[in-house]
């Protein structure tokens, strides 16, 4: 299994290439009213509109930091999208699966956390309506 | 009335005498007829016609003498106040009024005399108290000319006292005079050193000024280096962006030759070298921007040497400017104070010749000191003298009182009219 491995407030993130459409920068993002914290806004690219997560705001329920990257990894997957923030692109991993599990990555002496779309849309959706304070 | 003398009364008197002798001689004869008769009553009556008009004659002229002779006598005894009758108008009257006039010139000498006299004594009488003060003033001359004498004694001998230490002060101004002109001499050396040191301060000030020149000079190397750097810079920042797009490029591209499977892996293989070369010119862009950093580092810690330098030299170069400032001013007062002290020299020099010349005034001042007290030891001799002289004139003043004594007494022997 393919993966692309980034960072994003200090943690080390993987996802499948599979659910990846496109790595972008310097990609305007539209701030959505009374959005909680980690849902940073909606991104317009090539026709289609992603929504902009912030997994170190999300997972780690703290503060966002502003980075100096503006990296989105753009994910597309059963008509739905997501764009993930991330400060750093690590690089291409292959895992290998072990009994439908994969193994575990490291970079750094620190774990690579794998993640789905299905995961991040289900930690969006169950985030607090309005903005509320961490 | 006309004057008459007696020789003419006498004629005159002797003329009608004979008249009345004829006249009677000649009645008798006419009434007698007997003519030796006759002639003998008129002889006997001519006789005691002439017997008796002599007789009248020489009463009238004797009784008149005698008159005067008593006036006289009484005169000689002392009694003016007789006044002489005056009836006739002969020679007799002439001696009546010379004697009148003696008289009344006698009244006035003694009148006069008497005058004189008490005038005299008055005179005495005053000149004594005249005396008695001008001895008592002699008296207060000589206490004065005693105190004179003994001031003049302390003048003297404050004077001398006051001369040493003149004298004393005059060898004390010689030394200040001295010492002047050695102050004078280390000023003046000390405004040349100053001058010196204001000369090497400048000198060092316009060496700064090059030396700033040429650290401009110097830097200005430096600050194009720093611009072309800048530009570097920007050019580095520029490759970054582009191997970073390359890289994301890259990325992108093995993601899609990911996705794409078996028929993608070339393509894969393709963009993972050019993600390598992305990475590596990444690479080489990042080491470029760090070499670029560190020059730019160094170029600004240059900079900032050089403009610690410059600062340096500037305040160095402000120190200088405050030192040559300092010893302007430093000159300036030494100046001032050399002007002053020649000023002071010079007064100390005058006051050096005022003070000899005290000492000249002084020494006049005990000569004069001397012969004040030399004069005044003759003052009291010569006061001393003037009062014997005044104890002699006392005595000539009461001999002239006793004369005058005896005048009056004398004048007193004397009756005047109206006494």
């Amino acid at each position: 299994m393919e993966t692309l491995v980034f960072k994003r407030s200090g943690l080390y993130l993987g996802i499948e290439i599979e659910f990846i459409r496109q790595v972008v920068d310097d990609v305007a993002i539209a701030p959505v009213p009374l959005a909680p914290p980690g849902y940073t806004g909606l991104i317009y690219h090539r026709g289609e509109l992603f929504e902009v997560a912030d997994l170190g705001v999300i997972i780690k329920k703290e503060k966002a930091v502003k980075s100096k990257s503006a990296l989105k990894i753009l994910l597309k997957w059963n008509q739905k999208g997501i764009a993930l923030a991330a400060d750093e692109i690590i690089g291409l991993k292959s895992l290998k699966e072990n009994n439908n599990e994969p193994e575990k990555l490291t970079f750094e002496g620190k774990t690579i956390e794998i993640i789905t779309p299905e995961g991040v849309w289900k930690m969006l959706s169950e985030l607090p309506y309005g903005p509320c304070q961490i | 009335m006309g004057r008459t003398s007696i020789k003419n009364k006498l004629i005159l008197s002797f003329l009608a005498f004979l008249l009345i002798l004829l006249s009677v001689v000649g009645f008798v004869n006419f009434w007698s007829k007997d003519f030796y008769l006759a002639q003998a009553i008129s002889a006997a009556m001519a006789l005691a016609s002439g017997i008796i008009f002599g007789s009248m004659f020489s009463e009238s002229i004797v009784k008149r003498l005698q008159r005067l002779s008593n006036v006289a006598t009484e005169i000689s005894g002392g009694d003016l106040s007789k006044e002489i009758s005056m009836d006739s108008h002969d020679e007799i009257r002439d001696l009546e009024e010379v004697f009148a006039k003696m008289v009344n010139d006698l009244r006035v000498i003694l009148s006069e005399m008497n005058q004189v006299a008490t005038q005299v004594q008055q005179t005495n009488k005053h000149l004594a108290g005249l005396i008695g003060e001008v001895l008592s003033k002699s008296h207060e001359i000589d206490e004065a000319a005693s105190t004179i004498a003994r001031g003049s004694e302390d003048q003297t001998m404050i004077v001398q006292k006051t001369a040493i230490i003149v004298d004393k002060g005059l060898e004390r101004m010689d030394e200040m005079v001295k010492k002047s002109a050695q102050t004078v001499s280390k000023i003046a050396e000390a405004q040349s050193k100053s001058e010196a040191g204001e000369k090497s301060a400048r000198e060092t000030l316009k060496y700064l000024d090059g030396v700033l020149k040429q650290m401009a000079e110097y830097a200005e190397p430096v600050h194009r280096l720093s611009r072309e750097m800048e530009k570097i810079k920007t050019v580095v920042s520029v490759m970054d962006e582009l191997s970073q797009k390359t890289d994301l490029l890259s990325l992108n591209a093995s993601i899609e030759a990911t996705r794409a499977g078996e028929s993608g892996k070339g393509f894969a293989l393709v963009a993972n070298e050019i993600r390598a070369i992305s990475e590596n010119s990444r690479q080489s862009t990042k080491e470029i921007g760090r070499i670029v950093e560190n020059v730019f580092k160094n170029k600004i810690a240059a900079i900032e040497s050089l403009e610690k330098s410059e600062e340096s030299i500037a305040k160095g170069r402000e120190t200088i400017r405050s030192i040559v400032s300092t010893f302007e001013d430093t000159l300036s007062g030494v100046r001032d104070i050399f002007s002053e002290v020649g000023e002071v020299e010079k007064l100390t020099i005058e006051q050096v010749n005022q003070m000899k010349g005290i000492q000249g005034h002084f020494h006049e001042l005990s000569v004069l000191a001397r012969e004040n007290f030399v004069l005044t030891q003759k003052t009291t001799i010569g006061t001393k003298g003037q009062e014997e002289d005044l104890k002699r004139i006392v005595n000539e003043i009461k001999t002239l009182e006793t004369l005058s004594d005896k005048m009056l007494k004398t004048q007193k022997r004397f009756k005047l009219p109206g006494n």
